[in-house]
């Protein structure tokens, strides 16, 4: 597989800590991969510095070919790389459906300009986003709660949300950061299939997660980082017997 | 069609009214009152917009004085007509926003807040030290020109003077700027781009990730608020015919800020709303010794503590309060936001 992203000698630190050390990693295009580590590994830190929140100290950054180390986040995001944030990060004075409509950003065909005099085509364009908000809606299974403002959400839903805006962005390269903490259990594996779903259509999806069950699950690859180096990296079962991994994450 | 009926019916009715305000008044006191509401209204809008994105900017006191002073010397100075003095009075200070938006609008917080803060006091020092022959130190300027005369063959012909009736001219032209402000930051907060600016306000990094560009936004906003508020200053120059830099002092700012707190962030009618009820009830005050800036600071004191949306926010308040008692539970935007 040709890798979609790619990280070369990939360093950040802070103060006297490097929270990645040297990191050589790569998606490849259409693939599932998981990355897991114990807290403070350097997981969260990795998709800050892919997705421009933060700049590395060394090292480059290529998407597709292309360097973007150091670019601004949403430039990032404008070439296909949009993340979801761990804390449940959403415009909570939209409402939910709103919420998901912004997220079409990407595919906007109409300028600020047009946008304030509001012709026809760009009140067509807007509730045409409206409508493939709520088929994205309707395919998470919110569509109840369609009219409520995203701060009236349980954390469970607000979670949701937090991956239904993702998805609406249709980017070529998704990075969830804990999509499943805070969801119950019993719908679990109802956003792992929409996980599955998403890359079936073509999103080359990155997640990080704790739940074992669903990563293991759920990934074509997986990545282990511990102090910021790769520790292991290969199929599900080989990660999983992994003596290290078992010992620093695991558990035995 | 009876909402559509009725709306035209208020429409007209607002519309007379307005018009036939300066001969109903017939009152120099009132209608100099009322001429100041809608121009700093106009202020308090800019400071409305930049609060949209999530931001409290104190320069805007600075840029009324640019814009005031700008007017003033380049009519002044250069025998400028008033009409070409106007809209340089709006470009200049955009210019300036955006010198200085660019490197401060990245931070955030209480640090814009504070470079702003800091802004304003320069704008004033500069004016009161820098090129004394230009701006006449403390002194600023005397006998601003205003535009003259306007004549309209067979509708009207207004004289900007210093009579009643040349009160009444400024009257109309601080009510069509104002309209036209408020026409635009209405259109602004409605369409997609007022959505975008509170999506940078509410979730700034996940705007980013989406692929907004937050600091254009918010470059945007500031640079527009200059804009209005410069021409605002200029009007204020030719209709008070007499700046200084005594009118531009920091606790200026900090009232017109009150305006937009008692008034209300979360719509379009809160600016107009806290600047007509403080600066009323202030002057009011006023006869009897109490300072104005007692009264707005213990009206935004009142306001946060029992209406944080502020009075913008009350009749919704009343029909929740009311919907409750009833049973129905209808939350709406409004609900847990704060002004502040």
């Amino acid at each position: 597989m040709q890798p979609l992203l790619e990280t070369r000698d990939l360093k950040k630190s802070f103060g006297g800590v490097n929270a990645v050390d040297g990191l050589d990693f790569h998606v490849g295009e259409g693939e599932i991969l998981g990355v897991i580590g114990p807290n403070g590994s350097g997981k969260t830190t990795l998709f800050n510095l892919v997705t421009g929140f933060l700049k590395p100290t060394a090292g480059r950054i290529l998407f597709r070919g292309a360097d973007i180390t150091g670019a601004r986040p949403h430039l990032i995001a404008r070439r296909g790389v949009v993340r979801t944030f761990q804390l449940n990060l959403l415009f909570r004075s939209f409402t939910v459906r709103d919420n998901v409509a912004h997220a079409f950003q990407l595919q906007r065909r109409t300028g600020p300009v047009g946008a304030f005099f509001r012709p026809r085509r760009v009140r067509d364009e807007e509730s045409h986003f409206l409508e493939r908000a709520d088929e994205v809606l309707e395919h998470l299974g919110m569509t109840d709660r369609r009219d409520q403002y995203a701060r009236q959400l349980s954390y469970g839903w607000q979670k949701t949300l937090t991956l239904a805006i993702g998805l609406a962005a249709q980017p070529k390269l998704l990075l969830l950061d804990e999509p499943i903490t805070g969801i119950a259990p019993t719908r679990v594996n109802a956003i792992g299939d929409l996980i599955r779903d998403a890359n079936e259509q073509g999103t080359t999806i990155c997640l990080i997660e704790h739940n074992v069950n669903l990563i293991m699950g759920l990934c074509d690859r997986i990545v282990a980082l511990n102090f910021g180096r790769k520790m292991a990296d290969g199929s599900p079962d080989e990660v999983a017997h992994d003596p290290d991994v078992v010992q620093a994450y695991l558990g035995g | 069609m009876k909402s559509t009926a009725m709306r035209w019916g208020l429409g007209i009715f607002c519309a007379i009214v307005l018009l036939r305000l300066p001969m109903w008044l017939d009152n120099q006191f009132y209608l100099n009152h009322i001429i100041s509401i809608l121009l700093l209204s106009v202020v308090v809008l800019g400071y409305w917009l930049i609060h949209r994105t999530g931001q409290v900017s104190f320069a805007q006191g600075g840029f009324l004085m640019i814009g005031a002073y700008t007017a003033a010397a380049l009519m002044k100075h250069l025998d400028f007509n008033f009409w070409l003095a106007l809209p340089l009075a709006g470009v200049v200070p955009a210019v300036v926003a955006l010198a200085i938006g660019i490197p401060t609008l990245r931070l955030r917080g209480a640090y814009f807040f504070l470079i702003t803060f800091a802004f304003g006091e320069i704008v004033r020092h500069f004016y009161v030290n820098a090129w004394d022959p230009i701006f006449h130190g403390w002194l600023g300027f005397k006998n601003i020109p205003g535009p003259g005369t306007i004549e309209i063959p067979y509708l009207f012909t207004l004289v900007f003077d210093k009579t009643y009736a040349g009160n009444s001219s400024y009257y109309y032209l601080v009510l069509v700027f104002f309209i036209v402000t408020m026409l635009i930051m209405r259109q602004i907060d409605r369409t997609r781009v007022g959505k975008t600016i509170v999506g940078v306000r509410d979730a700034e990094d996940l705007s980013e990730a989406i692929g907004v560009p937050t600091l254009r936004y918010r470059l945007f906003a500031f640079v527009f608020a200059a804009f209005f508020t410069g021409i605002a200053g200029g009007i204020y120059a030719s209709y008070f015919t007499f700046i200084e830099p005594a009118n531009f002092m920091i606790h200026h700012s900090i009232e017109h800020l009150s305006f937009l707190i008692v008034g209300g962030a979360t719509s379009v009618w809160g600016p107009l709303l806290g600047t007509a009820v403080v600066a009323t009830i202030g002057e009011a005050g006023a006869g009897y010794g109490l300072g104005e800036f007692m009264i707005s600071g213990f009206l935004m004191i009142v306001v946060v503590l029992f209406f944080p949306v502020g009075i913008v926010g009350i009749p919704r308040a009343i029909k929740r309060f009311v919907d409750r008692r009833r049973g129905i539970i209808v939350e709406d935007e409004d609900a847990g936001a704060t002004t502040a």
